[in-house]
């Protein structure tokens, strides 16, 4: 068996991704698993005794070889490229795993002609589609962000079967690596007991990027309260970030930037007692090397999906409506709603508790009514779960995203048990605040309303498919025939048109557009039976979310009772 | 230009001047003193000339041309590393003790004496070609400053007229220089460069509704400004986008004073071209000095004019026909009644031609174009206050037995004598195998025979006796004009203007472009003798037109638009332009954060 893994995205989505390098190392033994990435990716994965080989992906040179209007570099660029089809197909892989949302990776693994793509792949008629439920998932969670609980590693290490492995991201720290960082310390006069706190200042996009003033100021409670020795951790780009900082801070800061390579950076956050960041590849490493991280996230950051995966991470978050809306595109609310103090606390909690003990919670006053902390804990069902700190009342958009948490898990088959389900739903109600039962029973009521309507609607669905499908299998293509494609082309509008105008069951309706947009193939059979199983995965998925609302409002019922 | 050891009998007879001698180095090898200054290290040239190479940062990989030989170290040190060398002396006598000395059995070619003569030489053009490296001999350099500077300048001159280089035209929103633009840039093309043009005329409608429906000056003025303002801004995005080696600015264009320094910042050589008449319109003063070049219509006392402001660099470059657009045409029926008559104008109506044609009146005359308000002469006036295209010109011209052409002049009652501002119109008229009859501009008997190819007059008497003369002699007419076509279409097309103002600009610019560096322009053809034919790629492109530019743009134009009918080749085009799509759209995201 040979696997090739497309992932050509940065290092951080290389990180994320290495869970499911595990979950298929653990399915498939002896199997070559290759990974292609770019080059940002490689030094990660050159860490992970879960694959065999590296392909770096360099499409930065290829396009500035296009961009340069140069007849002889296009030349070059094309040689790039079908180095890149020809390789993929010498390697004569019998399967790919592209997680890379993107049609060139698609027509790149087309055009090598490889036999199977689990994720994104194009059709037999060159269309971008995305094959399998997870998949679906994978590449429609990030519209509807506000109900999608799973991390990304969660994710994606679902497109293997199912593992008995403890999940985790994978990075390999060395014995040359903890000496760099052991004569490093010594260099700096660090003890091998001081308490050691990294932070990294700096982030891809300036929106997510906490205030280097406010670094500074909690620096300073670090050193006071801890007796923390504290590191910058960064790229050499960014060590304009670390001059900022040193003019800020009454507190020294040894820093690194662009001073260490990633393995030895990693050795450094095993060391560490806690890593503040921003949303960085860094804080994937730390998460690797089970480094406790306080996660600063700002912007359209959504910690859910893209935070440290592990137990015992912490997040803060500025309190808003929605993630990622258009709203605050900049950041630069939030980035200054979360003050030093609250990181502070947050970084106080990681170094008091337990990654395995149960979330801490601390009284919620006035002084965090702006912000959530979350810490992260992996839930009864198998999945990470990010918990409340701070217990606070229930909320509309908390109890969508348990059910859908719940029925997405059901539905795509990760076997969780009845009880894992029900254990994980009751621990984070728990988290949340008693009271208010008569607001859940509201929700219960007009979330029933909402699912069955949407239910009724993929049951219509259903009856003309069936109706349709009849009809093909007697041979006949009859004006009724016509009719029923018509009135389906009208009910996909209507299924649309309630999406937006119930934000409840979005998720639904975007993933079943997603199936129906990536039918493949021309047979009027075949696409009548894909497209009654779309519906029927509709209906079934209304009715599961409506039983999910049911059994949290049960729940809350048992929990706050 | 020859091997070196070829020049040892014609170098023999070359006398040494008395402070010229060869001097035996402490270390053995010969050095050479010119004066008081030493050419060579005394103590070890060998050496001394490696470091050179190597502080020249010269790449091995490519050709080398040495500007200054001494007694030829440097050159024998390239020869050596196995680098493709071609060597350049001004001093005749250095070039003899050099031959007589370490050169003497040298196969390095060797060029000698001025720097025009040698960049005469074929070989020299040829080498020039393989875009070399430069290593300047730095005694050499001292002692003739001048000649490699202008060796220099030769030298990137004849490496980029080898080349297909990225030409930028920005044009106006309206007026004359509009259609100008687009021939010169259509010239470029055709010469076989990479082109863009910048067409600021679709800003006109709004420009023209927005400074008219405003009540007062001021208001149209500020809203002329900023809209001004922002088409130069969108002309600056575009050329740097393009990145270009050129760019040339049309009169009336809509750019800042500071548009050709923000190119110029980028390695791109600027020049303006000002197809006006220098008296009438006087913003030239405020823009010249800022462009490498200043490209106008008129000699004499403009060039002195221009040199009293600061302006470096100027040259007359005159305007002419393009000969895609301006050929004779057969007219339909319609078209005849249309456009047919005896006598004809095609232009705006300035002070001097309402003045003259307005004893034109009793002949069989039509008017074309705007601003021809006379009561005398309404009647004649076709289509009143709407412009012709380049195509109603042509049938205009086909369709009129004799073509009037009269010079603007916003003064003169008649043809003005002291006119030195050459019209596009004579030709095009020309080159449309029109007959015409013209005022004798300054300079436009160096354009056509005014016995043979085009006839002019002084005044309307004048005007009016040829009129006469031609309207009765058919014959004669057609032959006028089938010599002024031809001469038109050898002498005076845009192709021919494009390569002028390429030939002053290289000259002039062609280091700092090729500091800059070029990107190679390449036609399909070209490339598919590079891949071979006989491989997937070469029996893909070998299906394109040969002339095609080999971009990928062009490729994509031209691909199958049935993805799974596409060959090997074409999916992998496909490819790299989602690659670069996706790339784009990540940068836009970026740069928006």
């Amino acid at each position: 068996m040979k696997i090739l893994i497309t992932q050509l995205m940065r290092m951080g989505d290389v990180l994320q991704s290495t869970p499911l390098f595990r979950a298929l190392r653990h399915q498939y033994p002896g199997a070559t698993i290759d990974v292609l990435a770019r080059n940002l990716g490689r030094m990660v994965l050159e860490r992970n005794p879960d694959i065999n080989g590296i392909t770096v992906y360099d499409e930065d040179r290829m396009f500035q070889d296009m961009k340069s209007q140069d007849a002889d570099k296009l030349l070059d660029a094309y040689e790039i490229a079908d180095g890149y089809i020809r390789g993929i197909r010498e390697g004569g892989y019998d399967r790919v795993y592209n997680i890379t949302h993107s049609i060139a990776s698609a027509m790149l693994l087309k055009l090598a002609g490889v036999p199977e793509v689990v994720g994104a792949h194009l059709s037999d008629d060159w269309r971008f589609v995305l094959r399998g439920g997870w998949t679906n998932y994978f590449f429609t969670s990030v519209l509807h962000r506000d109900y999608n609980a799973l991390n990304f590693c969660d994710i994606t290490r679902n497109f293997a079967d199912p593992s008995p492995l403890r999940p985790k991201v994978v990075f390999d720290v060395r014995d040359e690596d903890r000496q760099f960082i052991d004569a490093l310390l010594a260099e700096n006069g660090i003890g091998q007991n001081d308490t050691l706190v990294c932070l990294q200042l700096g982030a891809s996009e300036e929106r997510k990027r906490w205030p280097v003033d406010y670094f500074a100021t909690l620096s300073k409670e670090l050193v006071e309260r801890f007796g923390a020795r504290l590191f910058l951790a960064g790229v050499e780009r960014e060590a304009h970030l670390g001059e900022a900082f040193q003019r800020r801070s009454a507190v020294p800061a040894v820093p690194l930037f662009g001073k260490t390579t990633l393995p030895q950076l990693a050795a450094l956050l095993e060391r560490c007692s806690v890593l503040v960041t921003n949303d960085t590849g860094t804080m994937h490493v730390a998460a690797a090397v089970e480094c406790p991280v306080a996660l600063v996230s700002v912007g359209y950051v959504h910690f859910r999906e893209t935070g440290p995966y592990g137990s015992g991470h912490c997040a803060i978050e500025a309190r808003r409506e929605h993630l990622g809306r258009v709203d605050d595109p900049h950041g630069r609310v939030d980035r200054h709603t979360i003050r030093p103090e609250h990181v502070l606390k947050a970084v106080e909690l990681l170094m008091q508790s337990d990654a395995y003990d149960p979330v801490p919670q601390i009284v919620d006053s006035h002084s965090f009514s702006a912000v959530e902390l979350h810490m992260s804990r992996f839930a009864p069902d198998g999945c990470l779960e990010w918990y409340p700190v701070l217990r606070r009342p229930m909320t509309l958009t908390n109890m969508l995203r348990m059910a859908y948490r719940a029925m997405w898990l059901e539905t795509f088959g990760h076997n969780t048990s009845d009880r894992a389900e029900k254990e994980s739903l009751a621990s984070l109600l728990w988290h949340h605040s008693p009271g208010g039962d008569a607001q859940i029973e509201s929700w219960r009521l007009e979330l029933q309303a909402v699912f069955d309507k949407l239910t009724e609607t993929a049951r219509h669905g259903v009856m003309l498919t069936e109706e349709l499908l009849a009809m093909l299998r007697g041979g006949k293509i009859t004006r009724r025939a016509r009719e029923l494609v018509a009135e389906m082309v009208r009910l996909d509008e209507d299924i649309r048109i309630f999406g937006e105008l119930h934000d409840a069951c979005k998720p639904l309706v975007m993933i079943a557009r997603f199936e129906r947009d990536n039918l493949e193939g021309a047979d009027p059979m075949h696409l009548a039976e894909a497209t009654l199983r779309i519906y029927r995965d509709l209906l079934d998925r209304a009715q599961l979310v409506r039983a999910k609302v049911d059994r949290i409002a049960d729940l809350w019922q048992e929990v706050h009772g | 230009m020859k091997p070196a050891r070829e020049w040892l009998a014609e170098l023999r007879e070359v006398p040494v001047p008395p402070g010229l001698e060869v001097v035996e180095g402490r270390g053995g090898d010969p050095t050479l003193k010119v004066g008081s200054v030493l050419l060579h290290s005394r103590y070890r040239p060998r050496e001394e000339a490696t470091r050179l190479i190597e502080s020249a940062g010269i790449d091995p990989s490519r050709p080398v041309l040495v500007l200054g030989t001494g007694l030829g170290y440097p050159v024998l040190a390239l020869a050596e590393l196995g680098v493709a060398v071609m060597a350049v002396e001004p001093d005749p006598a250095v070039a003899r003790l050099a031959v007589e000395g370490p050169l003497g059995n040298s196969n390095v070619l060797l060029g000698v004496g001025d720097a025009e003569a040698v960049a005469a030489d074929p070989a020299f053009a040829e080498f020039a070609g393989r875009l070399p490296q430069v290593l300047v001999h730095p005694p050499t350099a001292s002692l003739h400053p001048q000649w490699t500077e202008r060796m220099r300048a030769l030298l990137a001159s004849a490496s980029l007229k080898r080349q297909r280089l990225s030409v930028a035209v920005v044009g106006p929103m309206y007026g004359g220089s509009l259609p100008i633009a687009s021939y010169l840039e259509r010239a470029f093309k055709r010469l076989g460069h990479r082109t863009l043009l910048v067409d600021n005329s679709q800003a006109w409608e709004l420009y023209d509704v927005a400074t008219r429906t405003v009540k007062t000056k001021q208001s149209a003025a500020e809203l002329s400004a900023m809209l001004v303002n922002f088409l130069g801004e969108w002309s600056y995005a575009r050329v740097a986008e393009f990145a270009p080696d050129i760019c040339i600015v049309m009169a009336q264009a809509p750019v800042q004073k500071t548009f050709p320094g923000r190119l110029a910042k980028a390695g791109i050589a600027t020049a303006f071209w000002y197809v006006e008449n220098w008296r009438h319109l006087p913003y030239w003063k405020e823009i010249a000095p800022y462009y490498d070049c200043f490209f106008h219509i008129q000699p004499g006392e403009f060039e002195e004019k221009l040199t009293a402001i600061g302006c470096a660099s100027h040259a007359v470059v005159n305007t002419g026909c393009d000969p895609e657009i301006h050929k004779p045409v057969d007219l339909t029926p319609e078209e005849w009644g249309e456009f047919g008559c005896d006598i004809s104008f095609a232009g705006a109506g300035y002070y001097n031609r309402k003045q003259v044609f307005a004893g034109l009146t009793d002949y069989n005359f039509k008017l074309w174009g705007v601003e021809w308000d006379a009561r005398d002469l309404y009647a004649l006036v076709q289509n009143p206050e709407k412009r012709f295209t380049p195509e109603q010109f042509a049938k205009i011209v086909a369709a009129t037995k004799v073509n009037l052409n009269l010079h603007s002049s916003a003064t003169h009652q008649g043809v003005d004598p002291e006119c030195d501002a050459i019209n596009p119109r004579v030709f095009e008229v020309a080159a449309c195998g029109g007959f015409q009859v013209c005022d004798p501009c300054k300079g436009l008997d160096a354009f056509f025979d005014f016995e043979t190819e085009v006839p002019v007059y002084r005044d309307l008497v004048e005007l009016r006796g040829l009129i006469d003369r031609f309207l009765a002699h058919e014959d004669e007419r057609k032959q006028y004009a089938a010599r002024a076509r031809e001469r038109a279409l050898r002498d005076h097309t845009y192709d021919r203007r494009a390569q002028q103002m390429l030939d002053i600009l290289l000259e002039r610019c062609g280091n700092r472009i090729l500091r800059k560096g070029i990107t190679v322009q390449r036609s399909v053809g070209e490339v598919v003798e590079r891949v071979g034919r006989d491989t997937d790629l070469g029996r893909y492109l070998a299906s394109l037109p040969a002339e095609a530019p080999f971009a990928l743009e062009a490729i994509m134009e031209r691909l199958t638009p049935d993805p799974l009918k596409r060959s090997h080749p074409e999916g992998v085009f496909a490819y790299m332009d989602e690659v670069r799509k996706m790339a784009e759209a990540l940068f836009a995201a970026a740069d928006a954060s």
